[in-house]
């Protein structure tokens, strides 16, 4: 075999033998749809709310001593999980990039929807190295 | 009959060629040696500016919401909204010592050292029956603190030419070791780095090694080989720290500090490192002479597997920087030449100092 075919025969196989690189995503529920909260208005009932973004994922209730049952906030959640590991000779690293979709709306006592905060955050979880913030 | 004085054998320095074996101790040390680093964030990092500009009893639920987003968790009790912005930060990062050679798949791990941090960074906003902020908080941990809110991030290229001398020949090269068939040699290379985190490097490059040929009495002959010439096309990688780290070592969150920084820039100033290396090797033919005649090859010109284990101190200033290290090499056993000689040999070993420089980009 030729020194040139030699050369890159190894160059294609050096990064096999030196070590192993792992790359896995991992995803709970479904994205949330920004257009449908960005129609979220001050006023609107909880049907409307349903109606756009569908069953929330967690109930937040008051705990009034009158009205114990009276549902407060809706939260609606998506979670995507980006991990990576790689193994590589004398130094193995591991990384998990967990970020989250979430909209909390919140009711007020007529039971109309008082606030709403949102974080769509869910498709910023990335693959890399465990540096940085 | 009056006892003998038996005379005890001159002592000798247990380790007396102690320079290369204390070497080869710390080679096989290192050759053992893992280091892990593991992190799992959840959530964002908290918005340490939203939250100082909300302002007890004149900020709203609602614009709080806007500035800080969807809180992770709410509670609400006597008529107040209790919210919570958290960011989980798992670490661990630890050492682990075990021995280089596996024993059926298996390598016992003789030693670890090991840190683990689990911390929640918070924020908690108590809301009063107005829906105006009547209490806030922020918890953040030191290397948060102490880290800076835009703190650069990027990658870094580097161009690292070098050199080594290897006076240390180590092996069984058949006839004779190594360390009498050749002389000590001579190498040059040049790696480009890649430094995608502040104290990891990836290095990939070549370097060429000259070991000058010896003479040597066989069986009556007087036998002289030519230079041994290697080629040597490599990727390996680099772990770097400043030495004060080993004195910060247990304190947890300096090593924290070292890891959540994402600037490459602040490589600056002395580091030392550990550096590994796989490499493919081709060498040519090795001549032999008898008494002035040739005699064929020692060894023949072939394709093999080799390694390298070491460690440094480097010093950089700006773009540029200046390295020193020692090597350990391991060349896979070249093939047997057709001279009349016994040159089915080991593995070729090798220890190498030397030193170059290095350009960022």
């Amino acid at each position: 075999m030729s020194l040139v075919k030699h050369l890159l025969l190894l160059t294609l196989a050096l990064p096999l033998l030196s070590g192993c690189l792992i790359f896995g995503r991992r995803t709970t529920d479904q994205p949330i749809d920004a257009g449908a909260v960005a129609q979220l208005k001050a006023g609107m009932s909880k049907n409307e709310v349903t109606g756009k973004l569908g069953a929330p994922h967690e109930i937040i209730f008051s705990n009034k001593e009158h009205d114990p049952l009276r549902e407060h906030a809706y939260v609606y959640e998506y979670k995507n999980d980006a991990g990576t590991a790689l193994f590589f000779f004398v130094v193995n690293f591991g990384n998990l990039d967990s970020k989250r979709d979430r909209v909390v709306v919140f009711f007020d006592e007529a039971g109309k929807v008082a606030y709403v905060g949102q974080s769509l955050k869910g498709g910023e979880a990335s693959f890399g190295f465990p540096f940085g913030k | 009959m009056p006892r003998k004085n038996l005379e005890m054998p001159p002592a000798r320095a247990p380790f007396h060629r102690s320079p290369l074996l204390l070497i080869l101790c710390s080679a096989v040390l290192l050759a053992g040696c893992h280091v892990d680093l593991t992190r799992l964030r959840s959530g964002n990092p908290l918005d340490v500016k939203a939250f100082e500009s909300l302002e007890e009893g004149k900020t709203a639920l609602g614009e709080a919401l806007e500035r800080l987003g969807a809180p992770d968790k709410v509670e609400w009790k006597n008529g107040k909204d209790y919210v919570w912005y958290l960011h989980e930060d798992f670490m661990r990062a630890g050492i682990r010592f075990q021995f280089p050679i596996a024993i059926f798949g298996y390598r016992h791990e003789f030693a670890e050292v090991e840190g683990t941090s689990d911390d929640t960074n918070s924020i908690a906003l108590v809301f009063n029956e107005n829906g105006l902020l009547q209490q806030k908080s922020l918890r953040l941990s030191e290397a948060y603190i102490r880290l800076a809110e835009d703190e650069e991030e990027g990658w870094a290229f580097y161009l690292i030419p070098q050199y080594w001398y290897s006076p240390y020949l180590l092996g069984d090269a058949g006839e004779v070791d190594f360390r009498d068939l050749f002389k000590p040699g001579h190498a040059g290379g040049l790696d480009l780095g890649f430094m995608p985190a502040p104290f990891f490097m990836i290095l990939v490059g070549g370097n060429y090694q000259q070991y000058p040929g010896d003479r040597f009495t066989s069986r009556g002959r007087r036998v002289e080989v030519e230079d041994l010439k290697l080629w040597q096309v490599e990727l390996g990688g680099r772990l770097q720290v400043p030495p004060d780290f080993f004195t910060k070592f247990w304190n947890l969150e300096e090593v924290k500090m070292l890891l959540y920084s994402a600037n490459v820039r602040r490589h600056q100033g002395p580091f030392v490192y550990i550096k590994w290396m796989i490499s493919g090797t081709q060498n040519y033919d090795v001549g032999a002479k008898f008494g002035g005649q040739r005699a064929g090859t020692y060894f023949d010109k072939d394709f093999r597997m080799s390694d390298a284990l070491g460690a440094g101190f480097e010093y950089r200033i700006g773009h540029f920087g200046v390295h020193v290290e020692a090597l350990y090499q391991n060349i896979d056993a070249f093939n047997e030449g057709g001279a009349d000689l016994d040159t089915d040999a080991g593995n070729f070993q090798s220890i190498l100092f030397g030193g170059g420089m290095s350009f960022s980009f």
